[in-house]
């Protein structure tokens, strides 16, 4: 007995607005927003880590794993003078 | 929407990346930017490079100064081979020729060195023992000063790549 016989008369079994929130970022009913994915993977990696390395602050060592999982263009942090004498990031 | 500071700073290394592309000229990153492609949470003000000097290179060097609207190479002293380029990219690249502190050398730098993408170009980009070696040996106060940090992302560096 398919879907149609059981008395389905055919359409999605979702709106379009959730079909189209789950290619969305953050959405409700759509994937988690990348920022918490990042905060997520830190934060198992650090707990996973921490106990084998006492000696590195903790605060240091969410700085590096963070640094580590990203992409290393996304690495970078450039300190640029302007031609005004201020310094931007 | 502004620009974020990554941003600034992707767009810089991209930049960086393809004069060096366009200008045909093998340079290693080293450094405190070398630092942060290997994940150490430092910052800088500068981008310094390691080449061969060769005459060949020079010229190179005088095509990716073009490529990045930038000044013809300036030495930083007299004291000092270093010279420096001011270009359109967000901070100087600072170029260092044939070996850095702690008896490195082009080739045993490249030897370590890691072909690191940025965008759609790629840079190589020496070790992070190579960049602590160096500190080391340079023994300068901002050189001491990033130490401790480097050694602790050498070591959770080791911790990841074992699991």
């Amino acid at each position: 007995m398919n879907a149609a016989e059981m008395g389905r008369r055919g359409g999605r079994s979702r709106s379009a607005a959730k079909r189209a929130a789950a290619r969305r970022n953050g959405e409700r009913g759509g994937r988690p927003r990348d920022a918490d994915v990042l905060a997520r993977g830190v934060r198992d990696m650090c707990a996973r880590l921490g106990p084998e390395l006492p000696g590195v602050d903790p605060g240091d060592l969410r700085l590096i794993v963070r640094s580590l999982i990203l992409p290393p263009a996304r690495r970078a942090v450039f300190i640029a003078r302007r031609n005004d004498g201020r310094y931007v990031f | 929407m502004a620009a974020m500071s990554s941003d600034i700073s992707e767009k810089t290394l991209v930049a960086l990346a393809k004069g060096l592309r366009v200008a045909k000229l093998e340079a290693i990153v080293i450094g405190n930017s070398a630092s942060m492609l290997n994940g150490a949470p430092v910052t800088t003000q500068d981008i310094d490079l390691l080449i061969r000097d060769t005459s060949t290179n020079r010229r190179k060097l005088a095509r990716f100064a073009e490529a990045i609207g930038g000044s013809a190479p300036v030495p930083v002293s007299e004291l000092s081979r270093v010279e420096w380029i001011e270009g359109r990219l967000a901070v100087p690249v600072e170029i260092h020729y044939d070996r850095i502190s702690g008896g490195l050398t082009f080739s045993s730098v490249r030897s370590r060195a890691q072909l690191v993408t940025v965008g759609e170009e790629k840079l190589r980009v020496a070790a992070l023992t190579d960049v602590i070696r160096s500190k080391q040996a340079a023994g300068r106060p901002k050189d001491r000063a990033v130490l401790p940090i480097l050694r602790d992302t050498l070591a959770v560096r080791k911790k990841m790549a074992a699991r």
